[in-house]
């Protein structure tokens, strides 16, 4: 699909790589191949798709590029289609109606710790998730603008992660949760954030497995 | 000219010599102690409300603006520690920042006019939060 | 009756569960090849098919209806990839971070040169095992970000669009993003099946 220039233009957050030079001759360089890469997805302007066939036709080593790109494509896709035809998917949605259905959702634990009468007294923090997720809203935020978290770790006392909420209107709330311990359980726990907290990491084996939340 | 052997090429000189990005920083005191909510903060108590957070007291410690250059940490105190802030190099559409507020270790992407709550610690009855802000 | 996905949403929010048993059925496959592609074990791939869905459901009412749904799958699907990834403490120490915008080695012959096991018959190629372990390799080495845009694009031939939709980032990073990652899996594959480099006769 391609885009006429004024479309491409004035889209919001999108930066549009200027073709450069007599198109005659397209130089070999890094806005070339990122032309090349938007022509293989379709997702260039009349005007750059012009200029890289033009490329194409008159440089062997663009078309080798060219070709080298599509060829990643279609070897990733041929791999994954072996993995998925060896992969068993009897079962599942009853797994994930099942887990629906058996444990209440990690913002209703939060809420439900915070109702707890140990917080705050004393400084005490006592919560309820696990781990390190996101509550995102569907839509991205207008103009794409708003908060976006790229990581978040916590460092000892190891049992506490990082939990991620957005608001509607694109902040980000980073809160420091306890993971729960091997029982399931979550315990209070006195924050003393210069203090190491005295449990060892959780080992592996005992870490709740995806779908354990 | 040389047949591709870099991406010096498009301006990578320019894009690495980035200019400062300026951020708010507040260190905001979130507690259940009376109800009362400083200027400018109302909208940080609804946010927290809905997500889940709910606090009658939301009191303004310190407010800076801070601008940040890649690659150069800035501290921000905070009762009982400090807060580092780093603005990533790179060329991004929007700053990235990495925060170090211990124990929490982030890095986030802030589009103009979001802001980021950082949960930084206990005190006085209630929680710390540093709050982020990319100004327009 | 409708069953298109904002019917089956509709449908699951008000407790319908064959409608969201119809949508696990739908995209339980695309699901899982994206996460096979981001974290390569394939019981791991599973739990995050699993998990995925689990957390849609307990979302679906946060779930704009002018949204699409599938791109909204994929970013709660990347998103637990992410953190199965880190779970694992892989990402970090196995992967390799580069910065986009430093000067990579990218000559002709690091990315024109794996056309030759590739380019001209790529379905025999992959059947070639081990070239399907080295492309598998080398999407281990690059950042979770850069695998994730290649394989919703690859697998799923989103549109820039919805990658910027499913990532929740802007539409100009995308092409970057997605350049700079087949770019860096080219380089690696050349490296890793001892294509050399150009001498400098080669250079202009």
């Amino acid at each position: 699909m391609s885009k006429t220039d004024a479309e491409a233009e004035y889209e919001p957050g999108c930066v549009r790589l200027k073709v450069e030079g007599p198109l005659a001759v397209m130089s070999l360089n890094s806005n070339t191949l990122q032309l090349l890469s938007a022509y293989i997805d379709g997702e260039l302007t009349a005007a750059e798709r012009e200029a890289v066939e033009r490329a194409l036709a008159e440089d062997p080593r663009v078309r080798e590029i060219q070709q080298s790109m599509r060829g990643l494509g279609s070897a990733m896709r041929a791999l994954s289609e072996a993995g998925v035809a060896r992969a068993d998917f009897t079962g599942l949605a009853d797994r994930v109606l099942g887990q629906v259905s058996r444990r209440p959702a990690v913002v209703d634990r939060l809420r439900e710790a915070w109702r707890r009468p140990w917080f705050p007294v004393g400084g005490l923090v006592a919560v309820a998730a696990a781990a390190f997720f996101v509550l995102r809203p569907a839509a991205p935020v207008p103009g794409g603008e708003g908060v976006v978290v790229q990581s978040a770790t916590a460092d000892a006392p190891a049992q506490l992660q990082p939990v991620v909420l957005k608001t509607d209107t694109g902040d980000a709330i980073i809160w420091l949760v306890e993971h729960p311990d091997a029982s399931g359980a979550h315990r209070p726990t006195t924050l003393s954030p210069d203090k190491p907290g005295p449990q060892a990491p959780i080992p592996a084996q005992q870490r709740p497995r995806a779908g354990e939340l | 000219m040389t047949a591709l052997a870099s991406l010096t090429s498009f301006g990578v000189a320019a894009l690495l010599a980035a200019a400062p990005v300026k951020v708010e920083v507040q260190v905001v005191q979130a507690s259940n102690d009376a109800a009362h909510v400083d200027p400018g903060l109302e909208k940080m108590r609804q946010g927290f409300e809905k997500a889940g957070l709910r606090f009658s007291s939301y009191r303004r410690l310190s407010e800076q603006t801070l601008s940040l250059s890649p690659g150069k940490p800035a501290d921000v105190a905070i009762p009982g520690k400090t807060a580092t802030l780093t603005l990533q190099p790179g060329d991004h559409p929007r700053p990235h920042v990495a925060v170090s507020v211990p124990p929490l270790q982030t890095t986030v992407e802030l589009g103009a006019g979001a802001s980021a709550f950082l949960q930084a610690g206990p005190h006085e009855n209630g929680q710390l939060v540093l709050v982020l802000t990319a100004t327009k | 009756m409708a069953t298109d996905d904002h019917s089956l949403v509709q449908r699951a929010r008000s407790g319908d569960e064959r409608a969201f048993r119809l949508l696990v059925e739908r995209y339980q496959k695309k699901v899982y090849a994206v996460a096979l592609g981001m974290v390569k074990d394939r019981e791991d791939a599973m739990d995050v098919v699993q998990e995925a869905f689990v957390k849609v459901h307990r979302s679906l009412e946060s779930f704009k209806s002018d949204a699409t749904f599938y791109t909204w799958l994929y970013r709660i699907t990347v998103n637990v990839c992410i953190d199965v990834i880190r779970r694992r403490g892989g990402s970090r120490s196995q992967t390799i971070e580069f910065d986009e915008h430093v000067a990579h080695d990218l000559t002709e012959a690091n990315l024109g040169g794996v056309s030759s096991q590739l380019g001209n018959n790529p379905e025999k190629a992959v059947l070639q095992r081990e070239l399907g372990e080295k492309i598998q390799a080398a999407l281990e080495q690059i950042p979770e970000k850069h695998r994730a845009i290649l394989l919703l694009r690859e697998l799923d031939g989103l549109s820039y669009e919805e990658l910027a939709q499913a990532l929740e980032i802007p539409k100009g990073t995308v092409m970057s993003r997605l350049f700079h990652a087949r770019a860096k899996v080219q380089k690696l594959l050349s490296e890793s099946l001892g294509i050399p480099l150009p001498s400098d006769d080669e250079q202009d």
